[in-house]
């Protein structure tokens, strides 16, 4: 295994997780604005406001902060990882 | 002067001591010399607490000052990221946009905070790993080390941040005039008095501290009345959040009755002069891109200890922020639900309301029997978007001191972010031009005095712009139409330049010029043209394009130059590549 190695792993990693959360941060803050005033116009569950609403604001923070925390968690993976695979090349 | 020593040295005791002389002198104050002193100690003693914080944080190292050491951990950064972001337009104009322009304004609920997740994984922990000081700084090294790139950004920031902190100033001017009867001019000094003298301890270092508590003063003050009417509604089962839909419907029905839109209705009022879901749809997307452009964000990332701290950061920032903004719109229903309670009485009578009777003098709302019916039609009855979260104490009768620990909350959000703003942009002229180009070889006991001193100057001339916006309404409007725009310039100059310049090691110096450059140049005079000198906005499938949603074309426009001219110009050498592989990776330990 050359020295570059782990870094190109790393590298493919890294743009594959961006990817799939560019995707996720897609769908959550463009994709599903665009039926909602539509789909869910005067639909009520409960006590909740119409789901038009301020209600998706308050799923897709939730939805944002839980994809934020779940990169961080991935990413802690991908990078102890590395770590091991830098310090094995290193040998 | 050994007790006082002794507690100075030790953060934590400073402030716990603060706090209780602030309490105390609340309390002498209240019980000893009435309501209006004890109200000027609650706002104006906030800024004790905040300088004694800050004073016991002092420290005259440039790491200290430009990067808070790089020792905050991701949780009370996160907490200062939210301060820092939550200026007085989210704590005082968030819910009465709201309240205005009903479901157009999701946009800024939605805009101004998945930005956040776009940043985790586009920009942040990478600015981290970069090891610079500044955002001018990231994009000179980016470009080689090329001065052009870093005077540029410069230029960007000073664009963004000169008239971002004056409509800051003009927020602190506002709360001190309406709630302690002072000439909000005054009150604009006092800010800054307020602002500057606490940054001028440590820079970054103190001020993420003292972020960190305004954060707390701010989300309770911003949480406490709105849970208190929400409580004289019923709401809690278990929380407004959850069953305020029968408020909106009653406030639905109500409209309906009097022949009105419903506040509900999408897309039926004009956004930034467009119109339409594709306008909204393309405000909302650009609002998250100036969000990652903003270089007093981006500077909060620098200050925790590694990448892998810095994505945790984000998270939290938003968890932070998303506790004012969730319950925006509750405070938007339950203001308005108070004023439909005026509509169909006598005009008299509704003039008699006690919050009516002492608000009206304010000029935040006002009542006009136009058709002389002796009868307050809606339309007789119009407010300001300021009303809905200070004017809430007095709408459901709470006890006087509620009503000062809003306003307490609110300096504390327009204060944050004026103390960020300004330390970025002192920043970029000490690091970013007078080290780089003039005195390479300044010291840096040399170098965190000029800072302190470049502080006061910029503080200053913010101020009178500040005060220039409290005599004349007109340039108030501009500079509260430029706060948005801010985030236009931002993702129209920086956003695109930090992305490629992570992602895309083909990026060069003359691409990133070029960008820059390219993107201003399509956003400027658009803002300017459709946003001040009121030309007709272009027009895509029958919508009009705003001059927030404008700011998208600025995006691709920076994006496709920097990536045109980077392929028709020679590659970066292998320092710059070598840059980008370390930003990239987390250090091997």
């Amino acid at each position: 295994m050359t020295r570059e190695d782990p870094y190109k792993w790393y590298w493919k990693r890294l743009a594959r997780a961006t990817l799939v959360w560019f995707v996720i941060w897609l769908f959550i803050a463009v994709l599903i604005e665009i039926p909602n005033p539509y789909v869910f116009r005067g639909v009520r569950i409960g006590s909740l406001p119409p789901l038009h609403w301020y209600v998706p604001a308050f799923i897709v923070i939730v939805a944002g902060i839980l994809a934020i925390f779940a990169y961080a968690a991935y990413m802690d993976k991908v990078d102890r990882e590395f770590m091991r695979i830098a310090k094995e090349g290193e040998r | 002067m050994g007790l006082v020593s002794d507690i100075m040295s030790d953060p934590k005791r400073a402030t716990g001591t603060a706090l209780v002389v602030y309490a105390a002198a609340i309390a002498f104050s209240a019980l000893a010399l009435g309501t209006y002193i004890a109200s000027l100690v609650i706002v104006i003693g906030s800024l004790f607490v905040y300088f004694v914080l800050a004073l016991s944080l002092r420290r005259a190292t440039v790491e200290a000052f430009y990067v808070a050491e790089r020792k905050i951990p991701p949780v009370i950064n996160g907490a200062a990221t939210a301060a820092d972001w939550m200026s007085a337009a989210s704590y005082l104009s968030m819910a009465g946009t709201i309240a205005l322009l009903g479901f157009d304004a999701l946009i800024y609920i939605i805009g101004w905070t998945l930005g956040y997740t776009l940043m985790s994984f586009t920009v942040a922990p990478f600015i981290r790993r970069s090891d610079t000081y500044t955002v001018p700084e990231f994009i000179e090294t980016r470009a080689g080390h090329w001065g052009p790139a870093r005077i540029v950004a410069v230029i960007m920031l000073f664009i963004m941040n000169l008239t971002y902190l004056s409509a800051q100033l003009l927020g602190v001017g506002v709360v001190f005039g309406r709630f302690l009867g002072i000439p909000a001019t005054i009150g604009v000094f006092v800010g800054v008095l307020g602002t500057v003298l606490y940054s001028w301890t440590s820079g970054w270092r103190s001020i993420t501290w003292v972020q960190f508590l305004q954060y707390i003063f701010l989300i309770s003050m911003y949480w406490t009345p709105v849970l208190i009417a929400s409580y004289y509604l019923g709401l809690f089962r278990p929380l407004p959040h959850f069953a305020y839909g029968d408020l909106v419907s009653s406030l639905e029905a109500k409209e309906v009755a009097y022949g009105l839109r419903t506040w509900t209705e999408p897309f039926a009022r004009p956004l930034a002069a467009g119109t339409g879901q594709l306008n909204w749809i393309m405000s909302a997307v650009l609002l998250m891109l100036g969000t990652m452009g903003l270089p007093h964000i981006l500077i909060r990332y620098y200050t925790v200890p590694s990448m892998r701290d810095a994505r945790y950061s984000v998270g939290w920032s938003l968890v932070f922020i998303g506790l004012l903004y969730v319950t925006a719109s509750i405070y938007a229903a339950i203001a308005r639900y108070s004023f439909t309670q005026l509509w169909g009485m006598p005009v008299k009578d509704a003039m008699e309301v006690d919050w009516v009777k002492k608000w009206l003098p304010t000029g935040l709302i006002t009542i006009r029997d136009a058709n002389n019916d002796g009868i307050l039609q809606p339309a007789e009855l119009t407010f300001h978007g300021d009303i809905v979260v200070v004017g809430m104490p007095d709408m459901f009768g709470m006890i006087w001191i509620i009503s000062p620990f809003v306003a307490m909350g609110g300096l504390a959000a327009a204060i944050s972010t004026a103390d960020g703003l300004l330390l970025a942009m002192s920043t970029g002229v000490t690091r970013d031009i007078y080290k780089r180009f003039i005195n390479p070889q300044v010291s840096e006991r040399s170098e965190v005095w000029l800072a302190r001193v470049i502080l006061w100057i910029i503080g200053v001339i913010a101020a009178i712009l500040a005060a220039q916006a409290v005599a004349d309404p007109r340039f108030a409007i501009y500079v509260a139409l430029l706060v948005a725009w801010a985030f236009v310039f931002a993702a129209s100059s920086l956003t695109p330049i930090i992305m490629l310049g992570i992602f895309w090691k083909r990026l060069n110096r003359y691409g990133i010029v070029a960008g820059m450059i390219a993107g201003m140049l399509t956003a400027f005079p658009y803002v300017l043209l459709v946003g001040i000198f009121n030309y007709p906005p272009i027009e895509i499938a029958g919508q009009k394009i705003g001059t927030i949603a404008w700011g998208i074309i600025g995006f691709f426009a920076n994006l496709i130059t920097a990536v045109v001219v980077s392929l028709l110009t020679r590659p970066e050498g292998e320092e710059v590549m070598k840059f980008v592989d370390k930003c990239r990776t987390p250090e091997i330990k």
